[in-house]
Parts: structure tokens; C-alpha cells; sequence
């Protein structure tokens, strides 16, 4: 490894990143049926993406001691799983392109798709049941376990967005929005990679509990800014459909807070706009909802509130981990925070 | 296991969650919502942060209780084990599970080759041992030089099934588990030897509930397991 603690959290994703993506390739089947199934299956793995989760598992991991090897098939599983959610999202959200690319069902219809997401997702767990000659039995069970409530708590996060959308619900409140992005986002995306680092480098010794807020706030922050960047990013790096969030009548902080602000009369135009099927939404009703949003300083107030998020990372990661060696690692997770609510 | 057991908890609510202040009284809720907006976004997203990180806390902890998990009641969401000393360590479950397997092939052994002691307790005839009609203690040696000694005022039957060689080693009896998960373990056991004879002491409390319990006994030099023991208290 060839990070040190002057390197930039961009540095470090591309080394971790690197590793994984080496590694992940030998779990991905060179079989029959490729064009049914393991081409698809391997499509949104391939495609690239800024491996923050493996990194996060391998950083803190490596942080409580472990070395990288033993930690790759948490990296690896944790990477195919969040590939294998990005298939069904998309479907789900109806959503037209990632990684800059068609999503997968557009690609190849959506019966296909949806299996290659049910496959990739099975697959994900066989690192971490190979990894008992690596970490032992006990610690396979371990990672199980972890795997389990991750999967639960994202899940039913996914059906707290999905159900909103599909009922019009706009009585929503900041803390509901933070409820459903801490189990539909944090637990894939922060807590389960932090908890299995964690876990795999004390060799099952760290109280997981206590990383729960730093991984916890750096996952809501990491959503926050990414739902503002759907609405102001650069298309071209965002690699998604600027404003789909819009399109999709996602339940985002923005959308919250607009419909907190607004007179009734305005709010019973959202709740019309957003009524509407995605196909029927029209883009004049989108371009209402986006300067509505700007204007009246939502787009704003969710930066300040990702910032007061990312803040809270902060004195967390102080809290819990102040004790433990400085390392070009802890110095990575650190620099989080800010890299997560700076990225474009 | 009963089947509501493998059933997670009912959620008290489908609808999006609300905050307590926002509850109690529409001035309250008024009252809260302008404290709110005199804050900054940032100060906003911190406290609210740990508000919806608390409450989570709390829901975990609910459900951990409700699946009665040992070792877990510290945990988010009930299904980790942070505690590391708890005594339902995955670490542990997995030794516990290969018990029972261990246990379980033995008992299947030991149908074939056990030797089985009937000890009466208060009020019974002892038909082989040596009980005192009316005592609480019961004795009863087979014929290869061990003797079972049972303290029990409810009548038991003691099913001892040493592996061949196993009166040569140094040996001592776990505590005997209940089929039944509510049961607590028959703990007051020991095992002595004098000159080549040797001796299981076992006390069966008075509260004691009916039922089987198995235990392994073990080689207390290297852990091999060298036989089981088995206690059925019957009801009084």
C-alpha cells in the first residue's frame, strides 16, 4: 500500500478501489448463460464507481489492525451487494441511466435485470462464507450476522421511500426523511462497511455500537449531498439524470423542506405535481419544483444541514477512535466528513 | 421455540414518525417548530441527527428485548452481539451448537450402551440402588467401577454413558442443559475419584423442573469429550 497520511481521500478510493476491483473480478462467473445472466450480472461492477464502501471497510479495518487480505472479502461481498441494489433501485425508481450509462433493465428488459440483481446479490455473500480460511468460523458467522441486519434495515428503508412515493405522502418531516436515509442509505453504505472493518480488525473485540453515530452522520451527509447534486451537479461526473429525483417524486430533504414552507395552495400543487405518473410528469412541472427549491433556499438549507451532519461525523470520529494509533488510515476516515459534503 | 417467537415484533406504525413535542398539543407543536427555524440548518442537522440516532437506539433495544436475545440487550437492532462477554457469543453458539451435535450422537450412542441408574427419591422404593425409602439421597453403581450419587426429592433416572477407557482419565461433567429452553441447567455436579472408583454427584434442586437434561463429560486434560450423562427428573 502506498498511502500515507498526507494522501487525499481521492487517493486513497483510487488505491482501495484498485485492490477491490482486482479482486472482485474473480468472483464474477465466466460461465454459460453469459448473455442471459452473467454479463448483466457483471455490467454495473465493471462500469467503475468510486468504491466508497470497500474503502471504508478496508480503512477501518486496517485502522484496528487487520491487514488488507483479510479484509477484501467483506470489501468485495459489501461492493457486489451495493451493485446488486443499484439494479433493483433503478427498476424501482424507474430510473434511465447510471453511471453514465443506460441502466441495466433499459438495457436488457426488466425480467433479465431483476434476475441479475437476485444473482448478484446471492453472490455476494460467497466471499464472505469463503472467508473462513482466512478469519475463521466464528468470524464467518459474525460478518452473517452483520450482513443480516444490514439487509434488513435496507430494505426496509427502500420500502419507506418506495411506499411514500406510491401513497403521495407529504406530511413528512426532516426526521422522518433521516429515519429512511439512516436504513435505506447508512446501513449499506456506512455502518455495514464500518461495523465489518471494525469487526474483522479487532478480531470481534470493538464495541460496533459506538461507531453507530460517526457512521451513521457520514451516511446522511454522503445522501444529503448526493440528492443536492441530482438537483445542481454536473451531469457529466454525477453520471445519473440531473433532477431524476424530481422525475421519480423522490421524498428528498429539499422536497421536505419546500413542502414545510409552503402555503397550502402551494402545497396542494406538489402534492398534485407529484401525483402524477413518471411518464405524465411533465418537464415544465419538474423545472417548477427545482426553482421552487432554489429560491426559496431548500437547496441551501439541506447543504447547511448535511454540513451540521458531516460536523457531528466529525466530533465523533474524535470521540471514539482518539484513542486509537494515528495511521495513514485513520487519517483517510478522518478527512470523510468534509470530502463527503465537498465532492461534485 | 413457540412460532411467535420467530416472528419480528409488529410495528406500531406505517405512517411516517412523529416527533413527541409535535404531539401533544398543537401549541406545543407550534411552539417546537419556531424554536426549530430560529436554528441554523447546520445546528439543525447535528440535533436532529442525534434525535433520530436516539430513537433508533430505542427501537433496537425494543426488539432485542422482544427476541429475548442473551448478550444482546446492549445492541442497536437485536441481531449483533457487541457485548463480548455476553454468554451467547457467536463464538459461543457455535461451541454450544457442536455440543449438542456431539451430544446428540452420543445419545443415539448411549441407547445401545448406556447405563442407566433409577433413583427414587422421597417416598420411593429404590428397586436398584441404595437408597433409604423416605431420604433424599440415592446411590447406584454399575459394573465397571462407577457410582452415581443423586440428592433429589422427586424420583430421576440417571443414564451415564462413558466412552470405553474413559475411567483412566481425569474427568469432569458440564453443567446438564434442559431440552426445554426455559429450564434452567442442572449446574451441582461433580465427579470425584477414589482409588479406582468413581463417584457423580448430582443434586437436583427442589425447583427443579421435570424434564431431560444432558450433559457431556469430558477429559479435563485436553476437553475430548469422554462420555455423556443424562438426568430425567420426573414429575413428584
Amino acid at each position: 500500500m502506498s498511502i500515507t497520511s498526507d494522501s487525499t481521500v481521492a487517493e486513497v478510493l483510487e488505491e482501495y478501489g484498485k485492490v477491490t476491483r482486482s479482486h472482485l473480478t474473480n468472483w464474477l462467473p465466466q460461465g454459460e448463460p453469459q448473455d442471459y445472466l452473467y454479463g448483466p450480472l457483471a455490467d454495473y461492477p465493471l462500469r467503475g464507481g468510486r468504491m466508497f464502501r470497500p474503502s471504508l471497510c478496508i480503512a477501518t479495518g486496517r485502522m484496528f489492525g487487520a491487514d488488507t487480505d483479510e479484509l477484501l472479502p467483506a470489501a468485495v461481498s459489501i461492493e457486489l451487494l451495493h451493485n446488486a441494489l443499484l439494479i433493483h433501485d433503478d427498476i424501482e425508481d424507474e430510473s434511465e441511466e447510471r453511471r453514465g450509462q443506460p441502466t441495466l433493465h433499459k438495457q436488457i428488459g426488466m425480467p433479465l435485470a431483476l434476475n441479475a440483481g437476485d444473482s448478484l446479490a446471492f453472490l455476494s455473500l460467497r466471499p464472505l462464507l469463503k472467508a473462513n480460511s482466512v478469519t475463521g468460523s466464528a468470524m464467518v458467522l459474525r460478518t452473517l450476522e452483520e450482513f443480516d441486519q444490514m439487509a434488513q434495515q435496507t430494505a426496509e428503508g427502500q420500502a419507506l421511500d418506495l411506499g411514500w412515493r406510491r401513497d403521495n405522502h407529504i406530511e413528512l418531516r426532516e426526521e422522518d426523511y433521516l429515519t429512511m436515509v439512516l436504513k435505506k442509505t447508512c446501513w449499506l453504505t456506512t455502518l455495514f462497511p464500518i461495523r465489518l472493518g471494525a469487526l474483522i480488525g479487532s478480531g470481534g473485540r470493538a464495541n460496533l455500537d459506538s461507531l453507530f453515530n460517526f457512521a451513521f452522520f457520514l451516511g446522511a451527509a454522503f445522501q444529503i449531498q448526493d440528492d443536492v447534486l441530482n438537483l445542481v451537479g454536473d451531469h457529466e461526473r454525477y453520471g445519473k439524470e440531473l433532477a431524476g429525483d424530481l422525475l421519480e417524486g423522490k421524498r428528498t430533504l429539499m422536497l421536505v423542506n419546500l413542502l414545510e414552507i409552503s402555503s397550502p395552495e402551494e402545497r396542494i400543487k406538489i402534492k398534485s405535481i407529484l401525483d402524477a405518473p413518471r411518464e405524465t410528469r411533465s418537464k415544465d412541472a419538474v423545472r417548477w419544483l427545482q426553482n421552487a427549491m432554489t429560491e426559496r433556499g431548500c437547496i441551501q438549507y439541506a447543504k447547511e444541514l448535511a454540513h451540521g451532519l458531516a460536523g457531528a461525523a466529525s466530533h465523533e470520529f474524535e470521540k471514539v477512535f482518539s484513542e486509537l494509533p494515528n495511521s495513514p488510515d485513520k487519517a483517510f476516515l478522518s478527512k470523510l466528513p468534509a470530502w463527503v459534503i465537498e465532492r461534485s | 421455540m413457540t412460532e411467535q417467537a420467530w416472528q419480528r415484533p409488529t410495528l406500531e406504525r406505517t405512517k411516517p414518525h412523529r416527533q413527541l413535542a409535535a404531539n401533544i398539543s398543537l401549541t406545543g407543536s407550534r411552539k417546537f417548530q419556531k424554536a426549530s427555524q430560529t436554528m441554523s440548518g447546520a445546528a439543525k442537522g447535528a440535533q436532529l441527527g442525534y434525535e433520530v440516532s436516539e430513537e433508533q437506539m430505542k427501537e433496537g433495544k425494543a426488539q432485542a428485548r422482544f427476541h429475548d436475545i442473551p448478550g444482546a440487550a446492549s445492541d442497536l437492532f437485536g441481531a449483533g452481539f457487541s457485548d463480548f462477554t455476553g454468554p451467547m457469543r457467536p463464538e459461543n453458539f457455535l461451541a454450544l451448537s457442536e455440543r449438542l451435535m456431539k451430544d446428540a450422537l452420543l445419545w443415539v450412542e448411549f441407547v445401545a450402551r448406556s447405563v442407566q441408574w433409577q433413583m427414587p427419591g422421597k417416598n420411593s422404593e429404590d428397586p436398584e440402588g441404595s437408597a433409604t425409602p423416605g431420604s433424599t439421597k440415592s446411590t447406584a453403581q454399575d459394573s465397571d467401577g462407577f457410582i452415581a450419587e443423586v440428592s433429589s426429592l422427586r424420583p430421576v433416572e440417571v443414564t451415564f454413558q462413558p466412552q470405553p477407557g474413559a475411567e483412566s482419565k481425569s474427568l469432569g461433567v458440564r453443567d446438564l442443559q434442559a431440552i426445554e429452553p426455559d429450564s434452567p441447567a442442572i449446574t451441582d455436579i461433580k465427579v470425584t475419584r477414589e482409588a479406582n472408583q468413581w463417584r457423580l454427584k448430582i443434586h437436583v434442586d427442589e425447583s427443579q423442573p421435570p424434564g431431560l437434561y444432558t450433559g457431556i463429560v469430558y477429559d479435563v486434560e485436553d476437553g475430548a469429550i469422554r462420555g455423556s450423562l443424562a438426568v430425567a427428573v420426573k414429575g413428584s
